[in-house]
């Protein structure tokens, strides 16, 4: 029998053997097997604690720390000299393209209220609640050419007694495209995995948000920002014949959401965490 | 007996020489040590005064500048914070954690609009980095 090989049974598990060797056959093999372990094997104690010190010092003793600072960004208006709002019901900009979605009337008041909400979270800013502005603006008939007006925004803001009146218009429509994906699969018959692919319907919803900041007193458009937001679904083509029947509105009122708390963050002055580099 | 002597004579200032560089060193690291480990805390007002110290040993040192404009910027100082990151750059350029602290710093500023005219020089070589 071999003197490093000796092969015992594991009691109660049947089929499994432990293989036990002696150190100094390990030693012989090592040496045998790689000159790498041959050279670890002549090194001494204190090579080896130095070795893993430098290492350990290489691994842990980085220069540079990271450290979250807090900075107050500033609005992008003057929200010391714009502090109070009327927000405007937002108008559709419809589209003469077959790429338009035809969403409820409603959905232009249920956007500024979003709007209402976002800005009446911030204490400096003061907003006109919805019900007063719906009030005060029966008979009026609000169309996008209004956002073009200053005259007349600054009438409105006069009328509502603020500093600022906000209005604002929609686009909404959606592209659909045929897309290939491609993955793999496996072939029974060729016993191996294959390139595949798969058709589909990608539809694209855009919404493209139109926000006007009129002041009352200045009597100039302060601000006319675009936020296009858009969402991606994959359809097969009954999947997709569904999306075309059901009504959209949900997908707008997300994006819409997402646009609106862009544009509420760089009104409202307020803090953000950001990450600088302090060097040790 | 005297090639060692020749050896050694210049060698001894050297020695002395480095020792107290050494010490001055050894002081400037333990101050920057306190001062990050005060930052980490957000104990800024502690930290700018240990590398306010550091800048009194050594009024070239690089590293101090980025550290200090970090604290300025923290506490909301905006001018002290661009101008120490200012001489950073200028004492070491090519080292990237202070081109980037002090890009964002410029950032923020153009973005708050606080001071435009600072946030001017965020060039594009700047805004491809990291």
């Amino acid at each position: 029998m071999q003197p490093w090989n000796r092969v015992n049974r594991i009691p109660g598990q049947n089929g499994l053997f432990r293989l036990r060797m002696c150190p100094q056959s390990i030693h012989q093999r090592i040496r045998v097997l790689s000159p790498l372990w041959r050279w670890c094997g002549n090194l001494t104690a204190s090579g080896l604690m130095v070795l893993i010190s430098l290492s350990l010092y290489c691994g842990c003793g980085s220069s540079v720390t990271r450290v979250p600072i807090q900075i107050q960004v500033q609005s992008m208006i003057d929200a010391n000299q714009y502090s109070s709002f009327a927000v405007l019901p937002f108008i559709e900009d419809e589209r003469s393209d077959s790429r338009h979605i035809k969403v409820d009337e409603e959905i232009g008041r249920d956007l500024s209220s979003l709007m209402r909400i976002g800005l009446g979270r911030h204490q400096n800013f003061d907003v006109v609640s919805t019900n007063e502005t719906l009030r005060m603006l029966t008979g009026e008939t609000l169309n996008v050419d209004l956002l073009s007006n200053v005259d007349e925004l600054v009438r409105i803001g006069q009328y509502f007694e603020v500093d600022a009146v906000i209005g604002g218009s929609y686009t909404f429509f959606a592209v659909s495209e045929p897309r290939r994906y491609y993955g793999e699969r496996y072939s029974r018959e060729l016993q191996r995995y294959v390139t595949d692919y798969q058709d589909y319907l990608q539809k694209t919803y855009v919404l493209s948000l139109r926000i006007v900041i009129a002041g009352v007193d200045t009597e100039e458009i302060i601000r006319d920002d675009r936020y296009d937001r858009r969402a991606v679904e994959a359809h097969t083509t009954g999947s997709f014949l569904i999306s075309e029947i059901m009504p959209s509105g949900g997908v707008l009122k997300n994006l819409a959401k997402q646009a609106i708390s862009e544009f509420t963050r760089q009104i409202a002055p307020h803090h953000e965490i950001e990450e600088r580099f302090l060097v040790r | 007996m005297t090639i060692r002597l020749l050896f050694w004579l210049p060698i001894f200032p050297l020695v002395v020489l480095g020792c107290a560089t050494s010490q001055n060193q050894a002081t400037i690291e333990q101050y920057n040590q306190f001062a990050v480990r005060s930052a980490k805390l957000q104990l800024w007002n502690e930290a700018i005064f240990r590398w306010q110290h550091i800048l009194e040993i050594e009024p070239q040192n690089a590293k101090t500048y980025n550290n200090l404009g970090v604290a300025y910027e923290a506490l909301g100082k905006i001018d002290e914070a661009i101008e120490a990151y200012k001489r950073a750059t200028e004492l070491d350029p090519d080292n990237k954690f202070y081109r980037f602290n002090y890009r964002k710093c410029r950032l923020h500023v153009q973005r708050s609009r606080m001071k435009p005219s600072d946030a001017d020089g965020v060039d594009a070589t700047d805004s491809s980095e990291s």
